[in-house]
């Protein structure tokens, strides 16, 4: 694919692709397995071109059978691969829990550590494609609540490839969330060289002095288009991305609170019992002394997500509603 | 039924007052209109008086207590009756080192021991500060006590407590930081322009002359250089109502009394005694109101009456030989004149030198009010009276 080498600006897919690309150049135990991930390139796209370099032996189509081919990568990991499972829309999501949340974050704990789950689960997230309430959820928090796992939730090309690199050298079960209209919208610069990303390390995407803006995946570009129409109001707002969920880099988040005393969490998840609840409590505890305004939370509606677009796009936050909301509490 | 005897608001945005001394016992008997206690407010000591009559009960207020407005402090009950219980505590506010916010927002009553909120942030700034808590003013969105009222709170005492090291009474303490709060405020928030102008008073001194012995010979009173600018300042008001005026925080508001406050310096600090109606006394009435305002305030006896209701301010510093200055003006009045000493000059007249006794008027306006060339007309028909003060004045 030279022509990425030659702009290097990459859209999330194409670095997704090329971390993938090589660490299976790196490594012959990567593997992927999932549905229509060879010749198709998933519905996504984000494939294309996968198969023909290392061909249907690494490059798994399966049936449609997530629990199923889950279960496979599990084993395949346990016995010395490095397997992909790819979740087309991270709603399937619910058809793989035994194997993740029982099997995959319990075996190395219940083998007393003679075995381990080397295997990285990539799926999707987020809303406004007009997908329908089936296809279009965040999900990300349930494995956020379960030890053992650990959740990653780039948000930019750079973060994506960086983050899937180290996901995949990973010795534990990593679920790896995409958001889906970042996939081919989402451009960035992203380095030649080799580079990973550590887990548990918050990336602080905009500085800021007078409120924190904590964004998620799809919420962080969300969370910079608000900081920008702040700054028209007046108002500097540091926007930090955590990266990853678990691990979560606590310190960098607090610090930042320390810093501006008010903070919105955003989250493209549901906000009951949510992300942006165990942000929001961390927030309140480590920085509770500084903190001028309640920490406020932004996420989906609780509701299934419409199909209809107007409904849709009232279901999560915008950089309008996250402007509006930063405004009133600076205020 | 029992009167309530309730801390005075005795100015315009007095929050508090310090009871000074009680004139009267619990259990005195006490008529209406006799002098029940007094209260140091805002620049002076004042006599307030019994409302009604009863017998003197229940008080809640020590002297030296500094009590909120609008406080219950005692009460004048009928033979044999009991004060009322107020439901609410009428404990003092204690007297504390810092200074309310004066952010122009939502004011809520709070105290330490109310249910006011406050931020985590503020109350540990508060804790670390040694700010109470009760004497700041929260200037969030719903009355809520912000990091930012602290700091306030906080630098305000700081800019006090450096002014105060060499006071050596509570008393002048406490007029000399309502005083350092009240200035500060009126330089910061009112938006001040300034308009000089020099003019002959040969007329006004001559006048003065001419005038002083009728007015002696009246009532004893002798007639200054002040009395005769206050009336004549008087007179041009009425053709000048934006001068009279006040920003009333959203708009301007005309006022129709005509009342002209005179700076004078007090021991500790200075007051400003109101003429009221000045546009309509004559040299006589104000020069004997003037003189006894002047005892009242070198004795600390200024009643609430003396103090307030002045819609403009003048300002004379001639007799410390001073040539101009630029003086702040008090809120809500929109303008405040500073007279400079009157003294022989030689000045062209006719093309020719001769020797006049000039003075320079400056005049300070708050520009949400007027506007240059307003205060600019006013200067000017100022300085017409003052070139004819016995036609003006007659």
């Amino acid at each position: 694919m030279p022509e990425m080498i030659a702009t290097r600006e990459l859209t999330l897919a194409q670095a997704v692709r090329e971390a993938l690309a090589e660490e299976m150049r790196r490594d012959s135990t990567v593997c992927i397995f999932g549905e229509d991930v060879a010749e198709a390139g998933t519905p996504f796209k984000v494939l294309s071109g996968l198969v023909e370099e290392f061909g249907t032996n690494r490059v798994i189509d399966t049936p449609i059978s997530e629990a199923g081919f889950t279960g496979v990568a599990v084993g395949a990991a346990m016995t010395g691969m490095r397997p992909i499972a790819d979740i087309m829309f991270g709603d399937f999501l619910t058809l793989v829990m035994d194997q993740m949340v029982n099997q995959a974050a319990k075996v190395h704990y219940m083998s007393g550590g003679k075995w381990k789950v080397p295997m990285v689960m990539r799926t999707t997230l987020g809303a406004t494609r007009r997908s329908a309430a089936q296809h279009s959820q965040s999900l990300h928090a349930w494995f956020s609540h379960v030890p053992g796992l650990k959740v990653v939730l780039p948000s930019t090309p750079y973060d994506a490839k960086g983050l899937l690199k180290t996901a995949i050298r990973d010795d534990n079960p990593v679920v790896f969330f995409e958001d889906k209209m970042m996939h081919h919208k989402l451009k960035g610069p992203v380095p030649v060289e080799e580079y990973t990303i550590p887990f548990g390390v918050a990336d602080i995407k905009r500085e800021g002095d007078d409120i924190t803006l904590i964004g998620t995946s799809s919420m962080v570009q969300i969370a910079l288009g608000a900081a920008e129409l702040l700054a028209e109001a007046g108002i500097s707002a540091e926007v930090v991305d955590p990266r990853t969920t678990w691990p979560l880099d606590e310190k960098t988040l607090i610090d930042s609170v320390k810093k501006t005393s008010r903070a919105i969490v955003i989250d493209e998840g549901y906000g009951r019992y949510g992300v942006t609840s165990e942000i929001a409590a961390v927030i309140a505890q480590g920085a509770f002394y500084d903190l001028d305004k309640p920490v406020m939370r932004m996420g989906a509606m609780h509701v299934p997500i419409p199909f209809s677009p107007p409904l849709e796009d009232l279901t999560v936050p915008t950089e309008k509603s996250v402007f509006e909301a930063a405004q009133a509490l600076c205020r | 039924m029992a009167i309530s005897i309730v801390m005075p608001a005795l100015e315009m945005g007095q929050e508090t007052g310090k009871l000074v001394s009680w004139r009267k016992k619990e259990g005195d008997k006490v008529a209406k209109n006799e002098i029940l206690f007094e209260v140091e407010t805002d620049k002076a000591v004042l006599e307030v008086e019994a409302l009604g009559e009863g017998f003197l009960a229940g008080i809640t207020a020590k002297e030296g207590d500094v009590v909120a407005v609008g406080k219950t402090i005692a009460w004048l009950v009928a033979p044999g009756e009991v004060a009322p219980k107020e439901s609410s505590s009428s404990a003092p506010v204690p007297e504390s080192k810092s200074i309310p916010a004066t952010k122009n927002l939502t004011p809520i009553s709070a105290s330490s021991t109310g249910t006011a909120k406050i931020s985590p942030k503020a109350r540990r700034l508060a804790k670390e500060h040694g700010i109470d808590l009760g004497s700041v003013r929260g200037t969030g969105a719903e009355g809520e006590i912000l990091a930012s009222d602290i700091q306030a709170a906080i630098d305000a005492g700081n800019a006090t407590s450096s002014n105060t090291t060499t006071a050596t009474t509570s008393a002048s303490n406490a007029v000399s930081r309502i005083m350092a709060e009240r200035t500060t405020q009126a330089w910061t928030t009112v938006p001040h322009f300034f308009l000089v102008r020099e003019v002959d008073a040969s007329a006004l001194v001559k006048a003065r002359e001419n005038l002083r012995a009728n007015v002696e010979k009246k009532n004893g009173a002798k007639l200054t250089h002040t009395d005769l600018l206050v009336g004549l300042v008087a007179r041009t008001l009425r053709k000048h109502p934006r001068m009279n005026a006040s920003w009333s925080g959203d708009g301007v508001r005309e006022n129709t009394d005509i009342n002209v406050s005179i700076a004078m310096a007090v021991n500790g600090g200075v007051v400003a005694a109101v003429i009221s109606n000045a546009d309509a006394k004559d040299l006589t009435a104000i020069a004997s109101q003037r003189v006894e305002l002047t005892e009242r305030a070198r004795s600390g006896k200024l009643r609430p009456v003396d103090i307030s209701g002045g819609t403009f301010t003048i300002s004379n510093l001639g007799m410390y030989q001073v040539d101009a200055f630029i003086a702040i003006i008090t809120p809500p009045q929109a303008a405040i004149l500073a007279v400079g000493s009157i003294a022989d000059r030689v000045v062209a007249v006719s093309g020719r030198p001769e020797i006049r006794s000039m003075m320079t008027l400056t005049l300070s306006s708050d520009h949400r009010v007027v506007d240059g060339a307003q205060a600019a007309l006013f200067l000017q028909d100022l300085a017409a009276a003052i070139a004819e003060p016995e036609k003006s004045l007659s």
